[in-house]
């Protein structure tokens, strides 16, 4: 399967035109994780948004690697909140598993958005769902934690 | 229609997973993420489907093979 056809089953870029994934996949690069790879690091500059085609990745905020909050695995985006706000990395993330991963510099999506407004809608629009679910996800864990 | 499953697992046994699925998870159904097994306990829509994407969330417990050890 191509890229291109990966990323259309992606949420982060649910209604994307043929022509704007076109956009999206020629700014794209490959990288693959050996596992117990780390992939970013806490307190990081954080220029890069990552997308986990296979595999699946831990995520912590602390040096112990047994601390993970959460596990994400394909499909799933990591970076977003440096993305959004250009602060430092919050969490570490590290690859559980051999893991594939899509990576797009923080600068060229935001030159695609300013070139492609609508393209720049649907991508900030599915980027605020997706931390939205994950901030859904976090407080089900949290009530689950109590029963 | 591409899944993305909220996997919570009951307890402060594990944390959790996020994963896109191409089918709807079900009650009983085994799964694995972050180095164990667990049993699909429910299944809930979390928020409304968009697209081809539909959003749901999993109660999940560690397999009981995996509580016996």
């Amino acid at each position: 399967m191509t890229l291109k056809r990966l990323l259309q089953g992606v949420a982060l870029f649910s209604d994307l035109d043929e022509d704007r994934l076109q956009k999206i996949v020629d700014i794209s690069q490959i990288r693959d994780c050996s596992g117990g790879e780390i992939i970013v690091a806490k307190g990081a500059v954080g220029e890069e948004l990552f997308l986990v085609l296979d595999g699946e990745v831990s995520i912590r905020t602390s040096d112990d690697p047994s601390t993970a909050f959460v596990f994400l695995g394909r499909g799933q985006i990591i970076g977003e909140m440096a993305l959004v706000d250009s602060g430092y990395r919050s969490a570490t993330v590290q690859a559980v598993s051999p893991t594939e991963l899509v990576v797009f510099q923080k600068d060229d999506i935001y030159r695609l958005c300013e070139e492609d407004p609508q393209l720049g809608y649907y991508i900030m629009r599915n980027l605020a769902a997706d931390l939205s679910f994950k901030l859904r996800h976090r407080h089900l864990t949290a009530q689950a934690d109590q029963r | 229609m591409i899944y993305k499953v909220s996997y919570v697992v009951l307890g402060k046994s594990h944390p959790g997973a996020i994963l896109d699925e191409e089918e709807r998870p079900q009650a009983g159904d085994l799964v694995r993420f972050g180095g164990a097994e667990f049993r699909i306990l429910e299944v809930v829509d979390l928020i409304p489907e968009y697209g081809e994407f539909a959003f749901v969330h999993a109660t999940c417990e560690l397999a009981v093979d995996q509580l016996n050890e």
